[in-house]
């Protein structure tokens, strides 16, 4: 299976990174987003490096939400109808998983960060994506 | 060839009497049984030296052997051992690669499971280790006489920060017996372009989570 998978690899990933810019990009003017995590994206501290030394991108990201949603991201991720929720990514379905990061942090401190969403972009329509991403942040306030 | 024509053709079966099967079928063994005892000296010496050869069903059958070469393939590498999860990948190469009283170095970013296992493993079993952070300017204060390698991610798990996998490769060949290991999945084998590790040689692709980076 990963290997038939595997043969259409480089036709998939420059769509899944294609959509995952567009919405990226969309996200990033959100005024409930803080910040979007994606080195692909220009405004990227690492995206001088992200040219540098890859090819391509996963679609996979991660959105830091504003401080003044802190503690909604479940409110978020349940009110997104297009997104699962999961933690794989490269699969054809768009999926959401919130993480907790500064537990997993023991030099860096997250602590005083936004909550931290991570997105998977699947193949559909990007424009549908950000719809739905649109109408879940729109519930916060 | 291409990078295209390589993904669409390696790995694919060998003609047998004029014709395959497309995709290498699924062969599934526990034992494997020999025809003499010759047979089975050949599979055994053949396995143990990495060979694509059978001598027991845990080590690989015709599948996972045709996945390895794709991968091997992509990754212009040396070889390719898979593992049914990536959490076992990474143990097999601290396992393989530390013994007790050796040190690691670790990126903050890496991906969570990875320091369960060396706080509640690898540590209580005098592996010692350090994380660093993924924007740490100066690695080469955190190395110590003890340090074997430098385990990395990237972009960072979750946080996404990228890693100059040049720079640290530079670093360790500064050292003898000085390991870089990069958990390469979310750039995955067939996108990365990691033209900076041109001056290093992989000791052993780990699919579909890392490479093993080795300094001359």
């Amino acid at each position: 299976m990963t290997l038939r998978g595997a043969r259409t690899l480089h036709v998939r990933y420059p769509a899944h990174a294609e959509r995952a810019l567009k919405v990226a990009g969309w996200l990033e003017s959100h005024p409930a987003i803080a910040r979007v995590l994606y080195p692909v994206l220009p405004s990227s501290p690492d995206h001088s490096q992200w040219q540098s030394q890859f090819d391509g991108a996963a679609g996979l990201f991660t959105v830091e939400l504003a401080g003044e949603v802190r503690g909604q991201t479940k409110k978020f991720v349940e009110n997104l109808t297009l997104f699962g929720l999961g933690a794989s990514w490269g699969g054809f379905e768009s999926l959401a998983l919130p993480c907790d990061v500064a537990a997993n942090r023991s030099v860096d401190d997250w602590s005083e960060r936004g909550d931290l969403v991570r997105l998977h972009i699947g193949l559909e329509d990007p424009q549908d994506l950000i719809d739905d991403l649109d109408t879940a942040l729109s519930t916060l306030r | 060839m291409k990078r295209d024509t390589r993904i669409v053709h390696a790995g694919r079966p060998k003609y047998r009497a004029g014709s395959r099967p497309v995709n290498p079928p699924v062969v599934r063994a526990s034992t494997v049984d020999f025809e003499s005892l010759d047979a089975m000296d050949a599979a055994e010496r053949g396995s143990r030296a990495g060979e694509p050869v059978s001598a027991y069903g845990i080590h690989g059958t015709d599948t996972t052997f045709a996945l390895e070469a794709f991968i091997t393939e992509l990754e212009g590498g040396f070889g390719t051992k898979i593992f049914s999860s990536g959490l076992e990948a990474i143990s097999s190469v601290f396992l393989g690669y530390l013994k007790p009283g050796d040190h690691v170095l670790v990126v903050d970013t890496v991906y969570s499971p990875v320091r369960r296992l060396l706080h509640r493993f690898l540590g209580e079993r005098g592996i010692g280790f350090d994380f660093y952070s993924p924007r740490e300017p100066d690695i080469q204060r955190l190395i110590r006489s003890s340090t074997r390698m430098i385990y990395t991610e990237t972009p960072g798990s979750v946080t996404m920060e990228l890693q100059d996998i040049g720079t640290l490769a530079q670093l360790a060949r500064q050292h003898d017996d000085l390991l870089v290991v990069c958990d390469n999945t979310w750039a995955s084998d067939s996108v990365i372009g990691l033209s900076s590790m041109v001056h290093t040689s992989r000791l052993s692709p780990v699919p579909s989570t890392s490479a093993v980076t080795r300094t001359c």
